[in-house]
Formats: structure tokens, C-alpha cells, sequence
């Protein structure tokens, strides 16, 4: 009974006949008030396990989300399809927006926080007076220190959690390795033994692995690639200077419909891109890794790496976006001798190292509080949090080793003579239960000869030039009649 | 000059005269569109609006790279100590280089600074949701995802007294006839933004491809007809642009900052300087900035509460005797003068001189 209610809410509410793996098992854990961590893939519908509970449970499901556009996605989402008890408080809501949110919030059925939102009490307060149904983490892995994306924000969510009289916890995540998932929950201070483990394999089988080392000929095996391949696709790129010089290249010297995508475009131009993209005017997205979060198009068929990502978790989660379908793709990581010296760099300028938070810790009274450099910000929480110096010296020493040991397995998936797939799920303390088809570029040669497009013109295309009177005819439906 | 960032550089020495010498670091914060006095000052002395607030993401040490280009090729002269001046063989290029192509005229004032960038999002937000009205469709990913745009454009809507079928079809045709008296370039840049029922905009790489412009020349050249749009629904009444335009001009402070703007609801309930410091907990110096940004601002702001008559009249007059009369002479010539009334008249005696100018040439 309690099944067939579960499927018919899963049908009304989001048009999906059946469970994708896990959905069903989250969702029962919900339901029964059992905290739960889950793991599931990239693009396996992993919203669901919060969502569909909502529509059962009394009271409100509370969402912690690090990544703003994949809030603002979700509520969009949400309300397109008929909820209205929906809203997200951020840095981004305007002063009325929040005004609106506090007042209605005993009405709402969803509510989306960012981590920051957590820290102010009165917040806190309002929402410890309601009935929280569920109190879901979303990326939880930002917890972590040992998570690719760790949030210093984050480290606050176990005391909002207690501050909510311990309400039923959902945590998620594409991408933990057992050490993540085992920080997870001592930070969210749930029970080891009762907490539901949901935990499915990181491995997307349909997504065939390549590694290709290049000897001074990227660009043009980029080329080559792009052209030969099946769109569409995405090339990911560690500076956004090379991924504007590669779309150009690749559109005025291929014909290929290629944008690129970065924080310099515009805001509404980077709605447009993602926009084009997922109705195919775009055959190719040269991005960095600003692109990707809450884009939901599943005949992606390839996503290439021009510079290699600093850990596995990331390239999990890039990579992720090919295949959705469920058809086969391929990821490519294209490595050039010299490439890692810039994932070094990058790091290098990621955490504070220990003589600038010492002066941070000295000197806090008289900084300003918005800093820019994340370096400064990462201090300032520490301060701000009241850690102490040593046990936040600690924290970010512990960081900046293990960023060294993962860039080192990246180094190492790169160069093993072993199966691809099978070293990067090792990682995840995983391994192939069964081994698919065209599995990797050691295990299959010239694995990328089986994605390559069959139609051989692809037509150089140029942006048309744009009749005004004709776009507008065409926007508003209007004819000489309705003119008038 | 390179191809290459050939309208940026052009357009960049435009912000140059042989009078006022000019620094990477007051001309950053110009672009950057920040609020002292002294930069809306800059900007109203030497004319310039269009750079107001267009470059927020330039960085300084790459604008002193530009200026540094500019100096090598003798267009530009000086030093980042004393500023540089633009030199006649620049005056001579930029005068050629702008015959053949467009400068943003239609930017003449701060009014709209405020304005711009909520119009330029929000007005794609109502042209698709009137878009997909006239198609009956109401699943739709929304072009504009910040919560205030989205927020706001509600509320104008929610505001309106017809149905929204009617609505549509008039925001369509009037649009389209306001379009018509457009240049086909500009037509198309706005309409080429637009996203739709089906159409999803361009964005600005595509539309300088399309119309062939470098893309600094396309992100001003939009710029400037974006404003051209608002300044033509502010003067046709009765459009509903015209009201979406004036809840916009509500909404962003009629183009001050929000503690300006409350100073300013002050001001026209006729409370003074003093009165206005004590009510709002404010130092009677911000005050005055807020006085002199509402002039700067509005220039048909009537700032004569604000300075005693005789003041009014002896400062007046010492301008008309030499225009380049100074704060330093002022106070020479009158130790209690306040800089609020120096500066007041200065910027009147400015406006006037050009409108003089202006007349002479006709």
C-alpha cells in the first residue's frame, strides 16, 4: 500500500513512473525518521529523496545547499511544477524577498538555506519554533575536510542542527569517499549504527574513460577531437582566457557552434549559453568549472578535460554530466607534461598559508570584514568562528596535504598502465562488479573511434544576422491583423 | 592602432581633454560607477556619463596598461602622478576615428545610472513572460533568475489592471513601434536580446559577431541604446514602457543612492540640512554630500534653500568674472564659506557655460 502511494505521488508530483536506484530507499528513510546519508551518482535524481517526502511528511523540509544557481534551479524547478510553498534565502534574496520569507515561514514546504544563512540566531530561532520534517544537507561532502569542496560554513551545520532540536537528517552527495562519508556524520552528529547508510556505486558505466597524453599537439588533438566526435559536448578548461580562445578557434576555424562559458559573461549571457546549449543551438560549451551545476541535459555525448581537475570527486562530478540518457559517452582527460604545475599554482593560492593567519588572528579588529581573496575569507572565518589559531593551523595544514595526495592520484590515473576505471573507483574504495563494454582507453584501443559522429559535414555556421522586424513578429505571434 | 581593442582605446581617450588632467585612479572608480562626490563631480565637469559605471569588472592596473598604449602612440600625455592630457594628434585621431564610428550619445546624465542595469534584466524578464503569453505557454525556464528582478517584475504585473492577454499584445505592438523610430543596428540589438516563446536571445559575443563589432564596441554601443530605449518610454506617456520605466525610476531611487533618496523625500517636505541630520541620525557633512549628489544628479533640482542668497549672488558673480574661480580663492575671498555652496554654484556655472555653448553653435 505504503508502495503504491510512494509511486503515485512520484507520478504526480514529478511524471516519473518508476524509482531510480536508491530514490525509494532515502525516501523510506525519511519516512521512518531515520537519518540517512546518501550517495548517489551524478544525475541519478537525488532532489527526489527530499522532495517526495515533503509531500507526505507534516511540517517543513529545510535544505542546506553551498551552490546558489543549483538553489535558484531547484526552486524554479519546483514551482514549474505547481509548488508554491517554495523560496530560497540567500546572500542573493533582496531585503524584501527576506522580509517576505521570515514572515510566511510557517508556510512554507520547502525552504532553501545557504550555509551562511545558518549563522544568524534569529533565524535559527524562527525555525527551531516550527515542525522541521526533514533537514536535508545537500552537497555534504563540503563538510568535510577531507571533501573536495570543503565550506568553512559548513562546520556550523552540526550546531543549526542541534539548535533544531535534532530533526530527521537527510545528508547527500554524488561523490565521498568512506573517509568523507564517516566525517559526515560525526560533524551532523548522527548515530553511526542507526543511520541509513544509502550508498550506491560512483561508477556511471555508460560513461567510457580515456586518458590521452599529448606532446605539444593539445590544441590541434582538441580540435580533432571536437570535430570527429558526436555532439553535444562540453570541454572543460582551467582558465577561462583559453576556453574563449578555443570556442573561437573552434568556430571559425571548424564551423562547430561553440560558446564559451565563465564568470566574465554577463549574468543573463550565461543563461542564454546554458540556455542555447540545452536546445542544441550549441554543439559545444568550452567552460570552466563554473559550468555545469543544475544543467540537466541528458544526450550530453562527451565531456573533455583540456586541463586535468585536482581530484577525483571533480572529475566524478564533470564528467558526470555526459550520458544521462543512459546512451554511451565518453570522457576524455587530455594531459600535457606541465599541466600539473598549474593545478600546483591554483592550490597554492587557495588556502591561507600560516604566517597570513597569523596576522589574520592578530590583526582581525582592524581588516574589513568583505574581502575579496579567499585566502583572507578562509581566515576570517576561523577567527570569526572563535576556532583556535593551533587547531585552525591544523585544519588547513591537514587541507593542504591532502589537496597534494589527491592532485597525486589524479598524476597516477593519468599514468597507470592498469584499467581506468577501475583506479578511479579505488579511490572511492570501490571496485568493477561488472565490467562493461568499452570500458577505458587501456582496456579498448582507439576507444574514442566508437563516439565519433557518422555524418561527415558539419556546416560552418555563422550567427545570422538579425531581421528586428521578423525576431519580433516571430516573439509575440503577431500578424497584420493583431497589429492593428 | 591594433584591431584588437580598437574601439575600447578610442572610446577610452574620448574620457580625456586638454584641460582636466585625468588619473588611472579617479578614471577607475568613473568606470566602476562609484558614488563620492568628487567622482560624480569628475564626471559631470568633464562629460563623462557614458563611462559611468560601464567597466564595474576593469581591473586598474590594466586601465594604466590602456593609458600607457595610448601615451607610446603620443595620443595621451603626462604621468600617472600629474594625469595625462589628451595631445591634438589625439583629439585629430579620436575626431577621425568616431566619423565612422558610433559614440554613445544618447548617455548625457547620471539619471539613469541607478536605472540601467534593473531595466536592461528586468525588461527581458517582461518581454518573454508577455512573449510567452501570446503563445498561451506557461512552462518556461525564466531569462532572468535573480530573485530581485524576478521579485520585481511581479510586482508590476501583479499592479497592472488589464488581462494579461491584452497586456501582451500591447507591450508587443508598442514596442515594435517605438522600434520603428530606431536605427535597424540598435533595433536589432534589443530585439536580438530578447528571449521568447521558442527564440532564445543572443548573447553580446553573438550579437558582435552578428552586427560585426569588436565587443567593447558592442557592450557600449548596447549600452547606449538601452538608455536611448528609456529615455524614449520616460517621454511617450501612456505606453506601458513608459510604466514599467517609471516604477523602475521608483524602484531605483530615481538614480541616487538609497540613504540620497531619503534625504531627498526629506528635502521635498522642506526640511533643512540640520533637520534632516538630527531626524536621521546622520553627520551634517553627508548631508551635504547627499545635497550636492541629488544636484549632480537632477539638474533641475532647485538647491537654493541650501545657500544663503547673498552667498548665491557674490559666488555667481565671482564665476562670471573667472571661470576657473577656485575653492581656494573662495575661501580667501570669504573664510566662512561652506564647499556645499562653493560647489553648487560651480556646477550651475558649469551646466550654464555649456548650454551657452551649445547656443552659440546653433
Amino acid at each position: 500500500m505504503v508502495e503504491k502511494t510512494l509511486e503515485q505521488i512520484l507520478y504526480e508530483k514529478f511524471n516519473y513512473k518508476t524509482f531510480r536506484s536508491g530514490q525509494k530507499e532515502a525516501i523510506q528513510a525519511a519516512l521512518q525518521e531515520v537519518d540517512s546519508v546518501v550517495m548517489l551518482p551524478t544525475g541519478s535524481g537525488k532532489s527526489i529523496c527530499y522532495q517526495l517526502p515533503g509531500y507526505i511528511k507534516e511540517g517543513l523540509v529545510l535544505i542546506v545547499s553551498p551552490l546558489l544557481s543549483l538553489m535558484q534551479d531547484q526552486v524554479e524547478k519546483l514551482k514549474s511544477s505547481g509548488e508554491r510553498q517554495v523560496a530560497a534565502l540567500n546572500s542573493l534574496s533582496s531585503r524584501n524577498e527576506k522580509r517576505r520569507i521570515m514572515k510566511n515561514l510557517h508556510k512554507f514546504k520547502f525552504l532553501y538555506i545557504s550555509p551562511e544563512m545558518i549563522q544568524f540566531d534569529f533565524l535559527m530561532t524562527k525555525l527551531s519554533q516550527l515542525d522541521i520534517a526533514l533537514f536535508v544537507v545537500d552537497e555534504a561532502h563540503c563538510i568535510s575536510q577531507w571533501g573536495m569542496d570543503f565550506r568553512p560554513d559548513y562546520l556550523k551545520i552540526g550546531e543549526a542542527k542541534r539548535k533544531l532540536n535534532h530533526p530527521t537528517t537527510m545528508a547527500l552527495t554524488a561523490t565521498a569517499t568512506e573517509q568523507v562519508r564517516s566525517e559526515i556524520k560525526q560533524s551532523l552528529d548522527i548515530d553511526s549504527i542507526e543511520t541509513r547508510e544509502i550508498i550506491h556505486s560512483v561508477d556511471r558505466s555508460s560513461i567510457k574513460l580515456k586518458v590521452e597524453i599529448c606532446e605539444g599537439n593539445k590544441k590541434d588533438r582538441l580540435k580533432e577531437l571536437v570535430h570527429q566526435l558526436e555532439s553535444p559536448g562540453i570541454v572543460y578548461f582551467s582558465s577561462k582566457k583559453l576556453a574563449d580562445e578555443m570556442a573561437s578557434v573552434l568556430r571559425t576555424e571548424l564551423g562547430i557552434r561553440a560558446e564559451s562559458y565563465h564568470s566574465d559573461l554577463t549574468i543573463d549571457d550565461k543563461i542564454k549559453v546554458q540556455q542555447q546549449f540545452i536546445d542544441n543551438s550549441i554543439q559545444v560549451i568550452c567552460a570552466t568549472s563554473a559550468f555545469g551545476m543544475g544543467i540537466d541535459k541528458p544526450d550530453i555525448r562527451y565531456v573533455i578535460h583540456y586541463h586535468m581537475p585536482s581530484n577525483p570527486e571533480m572529475y566524478l562530478q564533470e564528467i558526470g554530466r555526459c550520458s544521462r540518457d543512459g546512451k554511451e559517452g565518453i570522457a576524455i582527460l587530455l594531459f600535457e607534461q606541465g599541466d600539473q604545475y598549474l593545478q600546483i599554482r591554483l592550490q597554492e593560492n587557495s588556502l591561507p598559508d600560516e604566517s597570513l593567519l597569523e596576522y589574520i588572528y592578530k590583526y582581525h579588529h582592524k581588516i574589513k570584514q568583505e574581502q575579496t581573496d579567499p585566502k583572507v575569507q578562509i581566515a576570517q572565518f576561523y577567527v570569526n568562528a572563535s576556532i583556535p589559531y593551533r587547531v585552525a593551523l591544523h585544519q588547513i595544514q591537514t587541507r593542504e596535504r591532502l589537496k597534494k595526495e589527491q592532485l597525486e592520484y589524479m598524476m597516477n590515473y593519468l599514468f597507470t598502465k592498469g584499467c581506468k576505471r577501475a583506479y578511479l573507483l579505488q579511490y572511492f574504495d570501490e571496485s568493477i562488479t561488472v565490467k562493461p563494454e568499452r570500458c577505458c582507453s587501456q582496456c579498448t584501443a582507439d576507444l574514442e573511434t566508437y563516439f565519433f559522429d557518422d555524418e561527415e559535414d558539419k556546416l560552418v555556421v555563422k550567427s545570422e544576422t538579425i531581421d528586428w522586424r521578423v525576431r519580433m513578429k516571430q516573439l509575440y505571434k503577431l500578424d497584420e491583423e493583431s497589429m492593428n | 592602432m591594433a584591431t584588437q581593442n580598437r574601439y575600447f582605446l578610442y572610446f577610452l581617450l574620448s574620457f580625456f581633454n586638454n584641460h582636466y588632467p585625468s588619473k588611472s585612479s579617479q578614471l577607475i572608480h568613473v568606470f566602476h560607477g562609484r558614488r563620492t562626490p568628487s567622482i560624480l563631480f569628475k564626471v559631470e565637469n568633464e562629460q563623462l556619463f557614458p563611462a559611468f559605471g560601464l567597466f564595474k569588472e576593469l581591473k586598474k592596473e590594466h586601465l594604466e596598461h590602456y593609458l600607457q598604449k595610448l601615451c607610446s602612440k603620443n595620443l595621451l600625455q603626462g604621468s600617472e602622478e600629474e594625469g595625462y592630457l589628451l595631445t591634438s594628434l589625439g583629439y585629430k585621431s579620436l575626431t577621425q576615428y568616431f566619423e565612422n564610428k558610433k559614440y554613445p550619445e544618447a548617455i548625457r546624465s547620471l539619471e539613469n545610472a541607478t536605472l540601467r542595469n534593473s531595466f536592461y534584466l528586468q525588461i527581458q524578464l517582461v518581454s518573454q513572460i508577455f512573449s510567452e503569453k501570446r503563445y498561451d505557454n506557461k512552462k518556461y525556464s525564466p531569462s532572468i533568475k535573480e530573485p530581485s528582478d524576478q521579485e520585481s517584475v511581479k510586482a508590476w504585473l501583479s499592479k497592472q489592471k488589464k488581462p494579461m492577454d491584452q497586456l501582451a499584445l500591447q507591450w508587443a505592438t508598442e514596442l515594435y513601434d517605438l522600434l520603428l523610430t530606431f536605427a535597424k543596428e540598435e533595433a536589432s540589438m534589443i530585439v536580438g536580446k530578447l528571449t521568447g516563446h521558442d527564440i532564445i536571445g543572443k548573447t553580446n559575443r553573438q550579437l558582435a559577431e552578428s552586427l560585426e563589432m569588436e565587443s567593447v564596441e558592442l557592450n557600449v554601443r548596447l549600452s547606449n541604446t538601452f538608455e536611448q530605449l528609456i529615455i524614449q518610454a520616460r517621454a511617450s506617456e501612456g505606453l506601458l514602457l513608459n510604466d514599467f520605466v517609471t516604477y523602475l525610476d521608483q524602484r531605483t531611487y530615481f538614480g541616487l543612492s538609497k540613504s540620497t533618496y531619503d534625504t531627498y523625500l526629506m528635502v521635498n517636505e522642506g526640511y533643512s540640512v540640520e533637520q534632516i541630520s538630527e531626524v536621521r541620525q546622520l553627520k551634517l557633512n553627508t548631508i551635504r554630500e547627499h545635497i550636492l549628489e541629488i544636484y549632480l544628479v537632477h539638474p533641475d533640482f532647485n538647491f537654493q534653500p541650501y545657500i544663503p542668497a547673498d552667498q548665491y549672488e557674490r559666488l555667481k558673480m565671482a564665476f562670471e568674472q573667472n571661470p576657473k574661480y577656485s575653492y581656494k580663492q573662495a575661501k580667501q575671498d570669504y573664510e566662512d564659506l561652506m564647499f556645499m555652496w562653493f560647489r553648487l554654484v560651480e556646477i550651475e556655472r558649469i551646466r550654464y557655460g555649456r548650454e551657452n555653448a551649445r547656443a552659440d553653435t546653433l
